[in-house]
């Protein structure tokens, strides 16, 4: 029985082609050894019978996939009388390249110009004689999907089967060099015994296909001859590759018109304005303050009451529970002020993170984060910096743990040190409701302005020690790369909303485990020793924080609840809401906690306090981290002083500038 | 075809398919094609921004965090190389 073999680019239509020309004479199987699907059926016409193989959908015939691997071995080992090539006649320059590969293997190759009703829909013209003609390859115009065309491909298929003659089509020229070769090497394969026509393997071996040098590797005199090729070799792959693009080019430009799209693509259009030299700095800064800004309108002005009218319900509902069943006193104190104090005063933030997350997500979703590491690719690369550590502060603003991760990309140790000494100075989501607290209670009417100069000042300073570290402690030459800016899109809400989804459960599960393991050791470092009053500076914490409190002074916050609040963040940021919510007042919920922190702290103080937990020590998980990736103690342990010093001046600075100011 | 986008890659400053394949008057399908080549052949290298992420990182409050979708492309020696004989 005649065979013949369907290949073509995956979505090509070449399996509906198969269905059309086998109907349900069908079976499927596996290609012996691998686990590529096998496909086969049978055709008949005018009363003869066809076998008809799928070939497994492939964009080439090299050695680079299993399916090219089936598709090629099949075609030249298997002997099909045809080959019909499904081309997708909406995308024909791309789909010609296998078409040249088949050509090469010099296999009867019949073109099934598929999709033609699309490439009609995209005013693509075809002159499917010029076509033909060029590549000496007959050229049968399809719509497999509603069998037009079906009937005229199998009459010349068969045509050419009946005729029993090898089609004669002329190969192109891979220049006169490779040409010289590539006949070199087919006299000396003359009269081997070898599975595949010597042309191809001619010029397979010269590409550097590591199946056919196999294949040839007792060739004595063809592996000398390779091996005298030296250097030349190498780029030998690169003009195979491209004189066959080169041919399909030409053959394109001669019958193929498509409409011409020298207009300017929306996204160009945006890009012109927001990749600009002076304008994509200010373009991103603008974009971040609105996404601030419209988290404070949203997530606290307009959603943030609920969760905090529910956490005073339910402090207030416990608290009525226990006290009517007779729970001890330490009981309710630990439910109502340690765990609902809390863990609560950092739930109550819910909404605002939601919501910035909601935007920062929609941000990512349409393409603009790739212009905004643009921008400031440009300013890293001025102070020496790789453009590739922004990227790794981008995703340090989520959480500083994957931004260091991130560094793996960087190549160059030197470029590797600076992103992850300076990615702590990344606010990550944990620090957030450090600020939000503060900026409720002392900075109402300007939220987003707060947050919008806390995060600059983050990427400031880690622009200030990444140029410091360059020039001391790592110096050494930086890499090139560019980034891709990919079509602008409108954003799936879909997508949006389970990202949103996911980063704000990781963050109600971060407070029922790990702010919740904080509240709980210091609850009870506030009640011990026993009998001494709770959360006075005579229990634990309070001794501890004593002890702490004086580095501060000078910042202006030199109290041992402001101190051992820091002390608790270094575990986990949250830590620092939650222990200052149990610590004021035992505060029941985040209002309560504002009202507190608005008694002791004053604009002031609460400004260099934000500026401290934004610059100091990371928390433990992120110096674990550290120590993973750099494999030392040693920048472990710089990891835990430097931004403490960093932020300790910072806050300083702040307080003591500000005072003489008279603020 | 492909030398010509390995030096607009080179000398771009940033990687925009639309534009490669309007300098060269070609469309932006073949573009990725040509790349994809350029890449197999290992004359550029293409890399997501954070390829770390995609599983659970020890102590990370973002477990489901997605690799952030920024894509490098870099011009690897050997394509420098290339584009240093042509220049000769």
């Amino acid at each position: 029985m005649n065979t013949i073999a369907l290949v073509g680019n995956p979505n090509s239509g070449k399996t509906t082609l198969f269905n059309a020309l086998t109907g349900s004479n069908q079976h499927v199987g596996n290609w012996p050894g691998v686990t590529v699907e096998k496909k086969e059926g049978q055709l008949k016409y005018n009363g003869v019978l066809y076998n008809i193989v799928d070939l497994p959908g492939t964009y080439s015939l090299g050695a680079y996939s299993e399916d090219e691997v089936v598709a090629r071995d099949y075609i030249v080992k298997g002997n099909p009388d045809v080959v019909i090539n499904v081309v997708d006649a909406t995308n024909i320059e791309r789909n010609l390249y296998l078409t040249t590969q088949l050509m090469e293997m010099g296999s009867n190759v019949v073109v099934a110009l598929n999709m033609m009703d699309e490439a009609k829909g995209k005013n693509i013209e075809i002159n499917l004689e010029k076509l033909s003609n060029n590549l000496g390859i007959p050229i049968i115009p399809t719509v497999a999907a509603k069998r037009k065309g079906v009937g005229k491909l199998i009459e010349k298929t068969t045509e050419i089967i009946n005729n029993n003659k090898n089609l004669d089509y002329q190969l192109f020229s891979y220049g006169e060099e490779i040409d010289k070769e590539i006949q070199e090497l087919k006299s000396l394969l003359k009269g081997s015994d070898l599975d595949y026509p010597t042309q191809w393997i001619a010029i397979k071996a010269l590409e550097g296909d590591k199946e056919v040098l196999e294949h040839i590797k007792n060739k004595k005199e063809v592996t000398e001859k390779l091996a005298t090729l030296g250097d030349k070799a190498t780029d030998y792959e690169l003009e195979i590759v491209d004189k066959r693009y080169e041919f399909i080019g030409n053959i394109v430009n001669k019958s193929v018109k498509s409409p011409v799209d020298s207009k300017e693509t929306l996204t160009d259009k945006i890009d012109k304005i927001v990749v600009n030299k002076y304008l994509g700095i200010p373009i991103f800064g603008l974009i971040m303050y609105t996404v601030f800004q419209l988290t404070f309108v949203i997530g606290s002005d307009l959603f943030g009451g609920y969760v905090e009218g529910w956490m005073e319900s339910l402090g207030d509902c416990v608290n009525v529970f226990l006290i009517n069943t007779g729970a001890p006193n330490w009981l309710v104190s630990f439910i109502t002020e340690g765990i609902i104090g809390g863990v609560g005063a950092v739930v109550v933030f819910v909404p605002l993170i939601m919501t910035l997350y909601f935007f920062l997500g929609i941000l990512e979703d349409t393409g603009y984060m790739s212009r905004a590491a643009y921008v400031m690719d440009g300013i890293m690369r001025a102070l020496g910096l790789h453009g590739k550590t922004f990227i790794s502060m981008i995703v340090g603003f989520g959480c500083n743990v994957p931004g260091i991760m991130s560094t793996r990309t960087l190549e160059n140790k030197k470029d590797r040190m600076i992103a992850i000494l300076i990615n702590p100075f990344m606010s990550c989501g944990a620090r957030i409701p450090i600020y939000l607290v503060f900026i409720a209670a002392f900075f109402p009417n300007n939220g987003g302005l707060v947050l919008f100069a806390l995060y600059f000042l983050g990427i400031i300073v880690a622009l200030i020690m990444g140029k410091i570290f360059s020039k001391t402690l790592f110096k050494g030459e930086s890499s090139n790369f560019i980034m891709e800016l990919p079509p602008y899109r409108l954003p799936s809400m879909r997508s949006v909303l389970r990202d949103m989804w996911d980063k704000v459960w990781e963050f109600l599960k971060r407070a029922g485990t790990i702010i919740f393991a904080v509240v709980t050791i210091l609850w009870i470092l506030s009640v011990l020793p026993l009998g001494v009053e709770q959360y006075s500076q005579e229990s634990l914490l309070g001794k501890i924080g004593t002890i702490i409190a004086p580095i501060f002074a000078p910042a202006g916050f030199g109290t041992w609840q402001a101190s051992v609040s820091l002390f608790a963040g270094i575990a986990a940021k949250e830590a620092v809401v939650a222990i200052l919510g149990m610590v004021y007042a035992g505060a029941a919920e985040g209002a309560e906690l504002i009202t507190a922190i608005q008694g002791v702290f004053t604009p002031l103080t609460a400004l260099s306090f934000i500026v401290m937990v934004l610059l100091y020590t990371p928390c433990a998980a992120t110096i674990a981290t550290v120590k993973k990736e750099t494999n030392s103690y040693k920048w472990a342990i710089f990891m835990v002083v430097y931004p403490f010093v960093i932020a300790w001046i910072g806050a300083v600075l702040v307080y003591q500038v500000g005072t003489i100011l008279g603020f | 075809m492909l030398k010509n986008v390995l030096r607009e890659i080179y000398e771009a400053k940033l990687f925009s398919k639309s534009l490669i394949g309007k300098n060269l008057n070609i469309s932006e399908e073949m573009v990725d094609e040509l790349v994809n080549q350029l890449i197999r052949l290992g004359y550029i290298t293409e890399e997501m921004g954070s390829p770390t992420c995609e599983g659970k990182c020890a102590g990370c409050s973002i477990s489901s965090c997605k690799s952030i979708p920024i894509k490098m492309i870099s011009v690897t020696e050997k394509g420098k190389k290339l584009l240093n004989k042509e220049n000769k």
